[in-house]
């Protein structure tokens, strides 16, 4: 009994659709989980570190979306849309720890000062003003235009994509992205000026 | 037709990022022709520049060793979850053969392809025991599959020492081309 090995041998994951990694599923289903790993670790850590901003909590997550990937029966189904899932799941469960980090924040401000600098390491990824500054402001944005501006501008997700991430329409796609760059413009152009 | 100053700011993003189909680029073209409000707030959009936001860099050697850990135990649970509803309801056909001698294998593959390879062992061990257990001894079956699922626990514990493997290459060659 052997398989064919035709598309076996790529050095790089990034290259493989998902119509590839499902048909090297049939074949060799350990392969194609890790192809999965591989090829979308990075960008998903990216992501969760632009929401946690930490990058320790971003590699947790990453981990645990993996871990719930290869749980879920339908991640190699015909219609499963993996990347989708993928990048909805890690935003789920980012949004999910940031706000229980602020639920403990507010709980934080009765506790000595020096545990909590020791604790505060939320900003030790970024650097530099202006991308502190843009970060800043889409800090302040609600976590639906938070989400919409990093998958566009940040992990370059297509529109249909991000439709697909956030279950939308194309449509809402388009309002909400043009909404969340007409908040940034209020909340950018105010410090510039100054 | 034309778009109003509602349709057309809610189109501003899809406009700059070239995403409107050219029908409609068209007609959003024409309204900022007459509309200098919506010009003007179109053009401090395009202003907008969003600089790569820096994050530890994860090309360190190294970097994802943590997790290929943390998926390998994962996986062996998991599996366990796999397992048992397969005996709750065998399925017709099943897996061709167990391969007991591979589990002597020098296994040097990074923690995830270590422990999928690990994990496709336990689940063909595994489904031949569920067919042992049609066939009559349930009790040895189930002894079996324990202890390759010892087995296989022990293999995901030691078989994330060598990253400097290509992985796919490896599964490539391994013996479980198209067994399951
Ligand atoms: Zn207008």
């Amino acid at each position: 009994m052997s398989a064919s090995l035709s598309l076996v041998a790529p050095q790089a994951p990034a290259q493989w659709t998902e119509d590839d990694i499902k048909a090297l599923h049939r074949e060799q289903p350990q392969a194609a989980m890790e192809m999965v790993v591989r090829k979308f670790r990075g960008r998903l850590f990216y992501h969760a570190s632009c929401i946690t901003k930490d990058s320790q909590e971003a590699y947790d997550v990453v981990q645990e979306v993996f871990i719930r990937a290869m749980r879920e029966r339908r991640f190699y189904d015909a219609e499963f849309r993996q990347k989708a899932w993928l990048y909805r799941v890690t935003s789920n469960l980012c949004f999910n720890l940031v706000r229980n980090r602020k639920r403990r924040g507010a709980i934080l401000e009765t506790v000595p000062r020096k545990e909590r600098d020791e604790g505060d390491q939320l900003d030790r990824v970024f650097r530099g003003e202006q991308r502190e500054e843009i970060l800043a402001a889409i800090d302040q944005m609600t976590d639906a235009h938070k989400e919409i501006l990093l998958l566009r501008y940040y992990d370059d997700l297509s529109y249909a994509e991000i439709a697909a991430v956030l279950d939308v329409k194309l449509g809402t796609v388009m309002s909400r992205l043009s909404r969340a760059r007409r908040r940034l413009v209020d909340v950018l152009e105010p410090i510039r000026a100054d | 037709m034309q778009l109003d100053c509602d349709e057309v700011e809610s189109r501003m993003a899809a406009w700059i990022d070239a995403e409107l189909s050219p029908g409609e680029a068209e007609l959003f073209a024409q309204h900022l022709e007459r509309c200098p409000d919506c010009a003007l707030m179109t053009r401090r959009m395009e202003a907008q520049v969003f600089p790569p936001i820096a994050v530890v860099d994860t090309a360190v050697p190294g970097f994802w060793d943590a997790m290929d850990e943390g998926l390998a135990m994962a996986g062996s649970s998991a599996l366990r979850g796999t397992l048992r509803s397969a005996q709750d309801s065998p399925q017709p056909g099943g897996v061709a053969a167990t391969a007991p001698g591979l589990l002597r294998r020098n296994l040097r593959l990074p923690g995830v392809a270590a422990f999928l390879y690990a994990a496709l062992l336990v689940l063909a061990v595994g489904l031949a025991a569920v067919q042992s257990v049609r066939a009559a001894n349930a009790d040895a079956a189930r002894l079996a599959m324990e202890q390759s699922l010892e087995r296989q626990q022990r293999l995901s514990a030691t078989a994330s020492l060598d990253v400097s493997v290509e992985p796919v290459g490896l599964v490539a060659q391994g013996p479980f081309r198209g067994s399951l």
